[in-house]
Formats: C-alpha cells, structure tokens, sequence
C-alpha cells in the first residue's frame, strides 16, 4: 500500500515536473488578457465582468484549478520554481504599439458594437454579425475597420505568445482572449458562444 | 420577318354546308405566302356564299432562320364585311424568341382579309408560356401585301416581372418597335431569364431595380440601326459578390439614343440620380437635394473595339463638376484594352464636401481618414495608356488640419495655403509653387508663412530652390527636399539646418518652465523608410549657458497611433545655478555634464533610457550647494536626510560646499535603477563634500519607480511645471 502510495505520489510529482515548462500559465494569461481588453474597450468594457457570458467562461474555473495542483505540488518540490508562476510578459514595444492601435480603432468600431452590426467571435476576433445595421456609406468603413482590427489581434496573440518564449501557446492565448472580449463586451453586444453561435449580452 | 417565305402544304381541308370542298393533293407544294393569300382570297370570294367555314391546314412554313409547325388557318364567314378568322401552329421558332412558342393561336374578331391585306383590328393572341401571366392578349395587326408591311400593337400584356406592350412596324425588311414596360422588376426577370448567357453578370451582382422603360428600336431585318431608350428606375441596386460595389436606393432617370452605320455607333445618353447611394472602392457618391446628372456623348466602333467619350459631363452642383473627353478600348485581352486616353477638366471642387461626401467613406484606416478641410482647387488630369500621365491643380484658400482623433490633439495643420501643383509622368513638367500663411505640427510647434518652389516629376518631388520655413521665432531652412514616391517603400531626403529659435518661446509654447538660451541644428540628412525618420546630423540646444546635443534621432510612425522616438542626447556645461533657479530646485553652483543614451519615447512618454549627469572632471567653478537643494536631492535619493538637515546643527548653514555632484537612471519596464557617482556601502554618493562647510548625500534607494520619481520631481518644481519628458 505505502509502496503504490509512493509510485502514484512520484508519477504525479514527475507528471508534474514535465509539465511545468509546457503549462500555459492561465491564470496570469487570464489576468494580462482582462487588463488589455479593459484598457482598449475603455468605458465599453461590461462593468459587471464577472457576469457569466453564457458557456464562454465556463471551463476557466476547472482550467485554474488545474493550474493550481500543478503549481503547488512544483513548489513543494522544487521550492524556486519560479518557472510555475512567470511573469506573464505583454510589455513589448510591438504589443504595446497593437494595443495602442486596437485602443484608438476602438472609438470607430464602438457603435458598430452597440448596433449590432458587428460582434466578438469565438476565435477572439471581430466579425460582421448583421450587415443590414451598417449604412452603405459606412459599409467600407467598418470592413477595413475589421480587418485591420483582426490583422492586429492575431497578431497580438502570436506577439504575446512569443514575448512569452512560446509562440505555441498563441491557440491558448487567443482561448483566454476569446473569454475575455465577450465577458468585457459592454450590454447589448453580440458575441459568439463556443459552439459559434451569436449571443447578445 | 424575312422576305422570303416558303410554304409546304401537306394539305387543306374545307368544310362547307351545303357543299363540299377538299382539296387533298400530296404535300410538296411550294408557293409563296402571297400565293396562299391570293388562293384565300380567291376562296372567300369565289365561295364565301357557299361555305360558313374554312379550315386549310397549312402545315409547316418555314424562313430562312424561323418556322412554324402545324399551321392551322381557320375562317368564319360571316354576312359583314368584317372577316373572322383564326391562326394557329402547333409551334413556332424564331432567332429573336429564347424559346419555341407552343401552340400559338391569333383569334381574330373583327379582321380584313383580301387578297392584299390581311388585318385585324380587334384579334386575342393565345400564348401558353410561364412568363405570361395572362394566356390571352389583346392585339391588332395589319398586313400589307404589295408593300410587304406589317402593323402590329399589342395591349398591355401582363408578365411575371411586369407589363410589357409592343409595337411593330415592319415594311420591307425595314422595322421599327417600341417597347415600353412599366413597374419592370429587374429582380424577377434576370431569375426568369437565367438562362440567358448575357444576364449572367447581372445576376452575379445581385442587380435590381424596378424601371418604367421606353424602347424605340428601329432596324433593317436581323439588325439593329437606331435605338432611343428612356428608363425610369427606383429602388435600385446591386451588389457585387465581393461587396466592393454596392448600391442602395437609386432613383433616377437614363436616357438616350444611338444610331449605327455598319459597325459605327453613335449617340448620347444621361443619367440623372436623385437619390440613393453608391460605393465603389474609390469612392462613395450620394446625392443630396440636387440631383447628380452625367451626361455623354459617344461613338462606339465595333470593328476596333474603341469607345470614345466625346464629351463627358459629370455635374453635383456645389460639390464637383467635371468634362472629360477621352478613348477606351474594349478588348478580350484586358492587357490590349482600357483607356487609351482622356482628359479631365474640372473648376472650382469643393475640397471639404468632396472629401466627406466622395472620399472619406472608403477612407478607413488610412492616415487621411480624419483631415479637416476648407477652400476649393481646380483640376486637370490626363490619362494615356491607362497611366496618369499628368495632373495639375490649382489650390485656393485651402485649409487643412489632421487630428489623430475627432477630438484628440492636432497632429498637423496648414491654413491659406494656395498655390500650383503640376505633375507629370514623364520629364519636363512645369513649375509648382505651394505657400501657406501658418499652422503648426503636433499642436504646439508653430509655422509660419513658407513658399515652397516645387517640381514634381514621375515618382519623384522636389524642392527647386531652397526654401525657409519659420519655427517660432526662427526657422527650418531647406536646402535640398526629395520624395521618391513607391508605396510603402517611398523614401524622403531632407538637408538644411535651423536658425535659432530662443528657447523662450520653445518651452513656453510646449509647456515647459520659461528656459532661456536657443535651439539650432545642422540636419545633414534625414531619412524614411517604412513610416521611419531617421535624422543624421544633430540638433543643438543651448540651454542653460551650456550644449545639448541631440543624435541618431529616429522617430517612427510619427502621425500614428503609437509615435515612437528614439535618441541618444549629450549634455554639456550646463549651468546649475540657471538650471535649478528654473526648476525651482534649490540653489546649485557649478556645472553639469550628462548623457541620456538610447532614450525611447513612446507617445512622447520616457519608456527606456540609460542617464547620467555629474559635475564635469575639470570643473573649476564654484560649487555651492543650498539647503533647499540638498532636501530635494535627498527626497529624490530616498536617502531619508530629508528634514533632518533642518533639526541638525548644519541648519546654521545656508549653503555647502561640494566636490562633485551626480545622478544616474537606467529606466526599464517603469523602474529606474538609481546610482550617484561613486557607490557606497549601501548606496551611493549623490553628493560629495569638498572644502567647509561640507556635506555628503547618499542614496540608498537603487530602485526607483519611474512615475513616483516624476511626480516628486514635479511636486519640487512647484506649480507643476513638468520636467522635460
């Protein structure tokens, strides 16, 4: 008995030890991601950020959990195991110059927002959701507004992936992102649920 | 219709009461139509009082491109001279129908019919087809026989996608027709007419409309000669399948004529717009109370392919007005084809409604999205070989500025500015000249009246003589000015140099405490690239009686979102005594040297930097320090004397004496990393003492936040006046 006890506690301890350069720190990502999407959606951003947002944030409770066995049983092993817990890194100049940009876009796509016309999709990106709320004048406008808005937020998943040394993490980036844009999207937005489907806070 | 007819009787059969008639020969009996005409008529006269009734299968009759089936003539003898009679087939086929015409019958009730003419004036045209909506059509019709014409007019005949009504006139190969619908659904009949291979595009684009039209046609047998069109259209629309084109709403009127003579065509026609709106990828257009009219006269030459537009009128009243004249070439191969040439004239555009209510819709995300404009310009243009070939505008009174947001802070702005800009694709172009009376750049420098002598050349501008243009109370003088325009690779030189401007006004305009001394700078070279300037040379400062000397300068993206500036900056003999009085530091004596290496500015904010200041080794200067500068020192230092002085026996004192003094900051990710200029035990010497009475300050504080340390230096300024940032 004590025998098995001690095989299962060093696989988990192994387990663990594998793991540890590879796990993406959600948490900190979670907390990065929620700083830069307040900071670009502005006075947009849904106040009430703990609301649940349909089945968006459902699994962020279990993912950090995880995260947190993971962690603990690091630190009861390999106490300076600062590598569990990194600074979770999106202060470069190339992120900071997207998140500057995506800020100042922000003020144009804002009513497009609010009408409707274009709405959070699951893959963290921006898309039309009703073309007919857009005029014909500005029907231009907000194409290239979308556009450029998703040619700067994937490219700030891949930069903030990579100022973090694992631009292999830019998937789990873009999931924490995706979470967050529609748990920030202000009342009466669309976004799209996990399963793709258009939601309306 | 085709002149000749040939008929193939299989055979005729006649019923008559009392008697009876057949005639029933094998088929191959070929005659003309005048021939069965004269043969009918012959019948109706010769035994019109014999038989009540005729039927005369006809059979097939065939023309050159066309042919009926089953023909079937059936006549009612009545005792008025009004003859009844029907005509029927079992199909007919015809090059101008997309499709067979089953069972065709004319019931004709009030007819004529003699050996050269056969009429109708009150016939029912029995069609069986799915696009009709009534099977039965009131028509009349008229055939002349020695003239060989035909008169034919239908009602109004009630289709799928909306009322139709024909009129013929058909005189020996020679035809006129007019055709006029009303509420036409375009929608409707492009889903009707799919199969035709010449709606194919249309369909693609989504196109429609709903068009009260008036067609008059005129042509000699299968071709067409003359056409006058009048089309009315509302609710109008299309969208191409990638939505660069769109249009919504359109109401308006087009009209116009074209007559041809072999394979020339030429004619006119206009559009008028009342409302409604479209978007293109160049530009948006929408008309506002006045209508928006184009007209055009053209000629059309089948056998080359070329279009030419010899006028071409485009007019919004109050905003743009154009004449254009020029040459297209519609060709198969797209490289062969396009516009061989045109020329465009246009006065008077009005810059700002051009720009809203033209430009600025398809504008996005470009750095002109958000310009602010007044005044108007002329305009010519010439394209040759579908490339510009040259441009020149005459600006008047215009005024323009460029905020980074609609309420954000001016990045640029330039008023009265007039002036000629002639450019052209190939060598030799005329002068150009621009001159404005003022504006500023990044809302607080300001410029004064300049006159640019230009020359614009290919891809290439420049600047013909050299120019000065006045900054504050001195001047940016050019001596060579280049852009070579390729897109993003566009690249810009600039040499000149600054003639002082009095570091009074500089700083007061920017903000700054009052500083005194000049600002001037050699500027060998300047450099783009990508949205980068990259200054070579150096600017100099003379501030505070000593130099400041700016290098490697490099500022990107500088209009942007995020402007970045980078720099390395040496400070020399730079007097204390100016500096602190400046900055309400204190009192210091003596002189300062520093170096600030690899700054980093991102939206005008310190990001990254690596300073350091000290008194300068070969200093010989008296070096005073006062109370109030040794507290500040101290506060910044965190070295925590502060106030201690006050309660100790140095309180006696005004002012020490010192041997060196110095600070250095190496910012990083918001922390400063603190120094002096000798370390410590603990810290470092931010003041060393020399000579009575003497006093040393230490730091210990090694690392500093960066937004604590400027709020402290702020508090000691007092009024908080910033410190250069």
């Amino acid at each position: 008995m004590i025998k098995l006890s001690t095989a299962v506690a060093t696989l988990l301890i192994l387990a663990a030890c594998v793991t540890i350069n590879i796990y993406f720190p959600a948490a900190q990502a979670e907390e990065a991601a929620e700083k830069i999407v307040d900071e670009i959606l502005g006075e947009d951003a849904d106040d009430k950020s703990g609301e649940k947002t349909d089945d968006n944030s459902a699994s962020l409770g279990s993912d950090l959990q995880t995260y947190r066995i993971a962690s603990a049983v690091v630190d009861f092993f390999i106490p300076h195991a600062q590598a569990a817990q990194p600074d979770f890194n999106v202060n470069t100049p190339a992120i900071r110059k997207l998140r500057a940009s995506m800020k100042s876009r922000h003020r144009s796509l804002a009513p497009y927002y609010k009408s409707g016309a274009i709405g959070f999709t699951r893959d963290a990106l921006v898309a039309v959701h009703k073309a007919s709320a857009i005029s014909l004048k500005d029907r231009n406008k907000v194409k290239k507004l979308v556009a450029a808005e998703n040619r700067d937020r994937n490219a700030l998943y891949q930069s903030i992936a990579e100022a973090n040394g694992h631009p292999e993490w830019e998937p789990d980036v873009r999931a924490v992102f995706a979470k967050t844009w529609a748990r920030e999207a202000g009342r009466g937005w669309w976004y799209q649920n996990t399963r793709g489907q258009w939601k309306q806070k | 219709m085709p002149s000749s007819w040939r008929s193939s009787a299989t055979g005729a059969t006649g019923t008559s009461q009392p008697g009876f008639f057949r005639l029933n020969r094998p088929a191959c009996l070929s005659v003309r139509l005048a021939a069965i005409l004269w043969l009918l008529s012959a019948f109706i006269s010769n035994l019109a009082q014999a038989i009540d009734s005729l039927d005369l299968t006809l059979g097939q009759i065939a023309g050159e491109e066309w042919k009926a089936e089953g023909v079937e003539l059936n006549l009612t003898f009545g005792t008025g001279k009004a003859a009844r009679y029907s005509l029927s087939a079992k199909s007919v086929q015809h090059p101008s129908l997309p499709f067979v015409l089953e069972s065709p019958l004319i019931e004709c009730h009030k007819g004529i019919l003699t050996s050269d003419r056969v009429g109708c004036q009150q016939g029912i045209l029995h069609l069986k087809h799915p696009w009709l909506k009534k099977r039965a059509i009131p028509v009349s019709f008229d055939w002349l026989n020695e003239k060989r014409q035909l008169l034919f007019k239908s009602a109004r005949v009630p289709m799928r996608f909306g009322d139709l009504r024909l009129e013929l006139d058909h005189e020996g190969g020679q035809w006129r027709a007019k055709v006029s619908s009303r509420k036409l659904d375009t929608e409707k009949l492009l889903q009707i007419v799919k199969e035709f291979p010449a709606a194919e595009p249309f369909r693609n684009m989504g196109f429609r409309a709903m068009l009260n039209a008036r067609l008059n046609l005129a042509g000699s047998n299968s071709e067409l000669n003359k056409v006058v069109w009048d089309v009315g259209f509302r609710e109008g629309g299309f969208e191409h399948p990638e939505g660069t084109y769109l249009a919504e709403s359109l109401n308006g009127k087009w009209s116009g004529n074209a007559a041809t003579r072999g394979e020339r065509w030429k004619g006119t026609q206009s559009v008028t717009l009342d409302a409604g709106a479209l978007l293109t990828p160049y530009f948006y257009m929408e008309p506002e109370e006045v209508a928006a009219a184009l007209h055009l006269d053209f000629a059309y030459d089948g056998a080359t392919g070329k279009f030419t537009a010899d006028r071409l009128a485009f007019q919004d009243r109050g905003t743009l007005s154009f004449e254009a004249a020029g040459d297209y070439v519609i060709a198969d191969d797209p490289a062969s084809g396009g516009i061989e040439k045109l020329d465009l004239t246009s006065h008077g555009i009005n810059l700002p409604k051009l720009y809203s209510r033209y430009l600025q819709p398809v504008m996005a995300e470009s750095p002109y999205d958000s310009l602010e404009l007044e005044g108007e310009f002329d305009l010519e243009l010439s394209v040759s070989k579908d490339q510009l070939s040259r441009i020149s505008a005459r600006l008047k009174d215009v005024y323009i500025e460029q905020r980074s947001d609609e309420d954000a802070e001016s990045l640029f702005a330039l008023y009265k500015l007039a002036g000629n800009v002639n450019w052209q694709a190939s060598e030799g172009s005329k002068a150009s000249e621009i001159s404005w009376e003022g504006g500023h750049l990044l809302e607080k420098i300001s410029i004064g009246a300049s006159l640019l002598p230009l020359k614009l050349e290919g891809e290439r501008i420049e600047l013909s003589s050299a120019a000065r243009i006045p900054l504050f109370d001195g001047a940016l003088n050019a001596e060579e000015f280049h852009v070579v325009m390729a897109g993003a690779d566009t690249k810009i030189g600039f040499q000149g140099y600054l003639t002082p401007i009095s570091m009074e006004v500089f700083s007061q305009a920017l903000g700054w405490p009052i500083l005194s001394g000049q600002l001037s700078g050699m500027i060998p070279g300047v450099s783009y690239e990508q949205g980068t300037f990259s200054v070579d040379g150096m600017a100099l400062f003379r501030v505070f009686e000593g130099d400041v000397v700016i290098k490697d300068l490099v500022l990107e993206d500088i209009f942007g979102v995020l402007p970045v500036l980078t720099a390395d900056i040496s400070l020399n003999n730079l007097d204390l005594e100016s500096l602190t009085r400046t900055f309400s530091f204190g009192k210091i004596t003596g002189k300062l040297d520093g170096r600030v290496d690899a700054l980093r500015l991102e939206d005008w904010h310190p990001i990254s930097f690596d300073a350091r200041f000290s008194t300068p080794e070969d200093d010989d200067s008296r070096h005073r320090i006062n109370q109030k500068a040794v507290d500040n020192i101290s506060n910044l230092g965190g070295a925590g004397v502060s106030g201690a002085l006050s309660r100790s026996f140095l309180r006696f004192f005004e002012e020490f004496s010192y041997d060196r003094l110095g600070i250095s900051c190496r910012l990083e990710n918001g922390v400063c990393e603190m120094g002096g200029i000798e370390p410590t035990e603990r810290g470092y010497y931010l003041v060393k003492g020399g000579g009575l009475p003497r006093i040393d300050i230490m730091g210990f504080n090694k690392r500093t936040d960066w937004d604590v340390l400027i709020s402290k230096l702020k508090q000691i300024s007092e009024g908080g006046a910033p410190v250069i940032e």
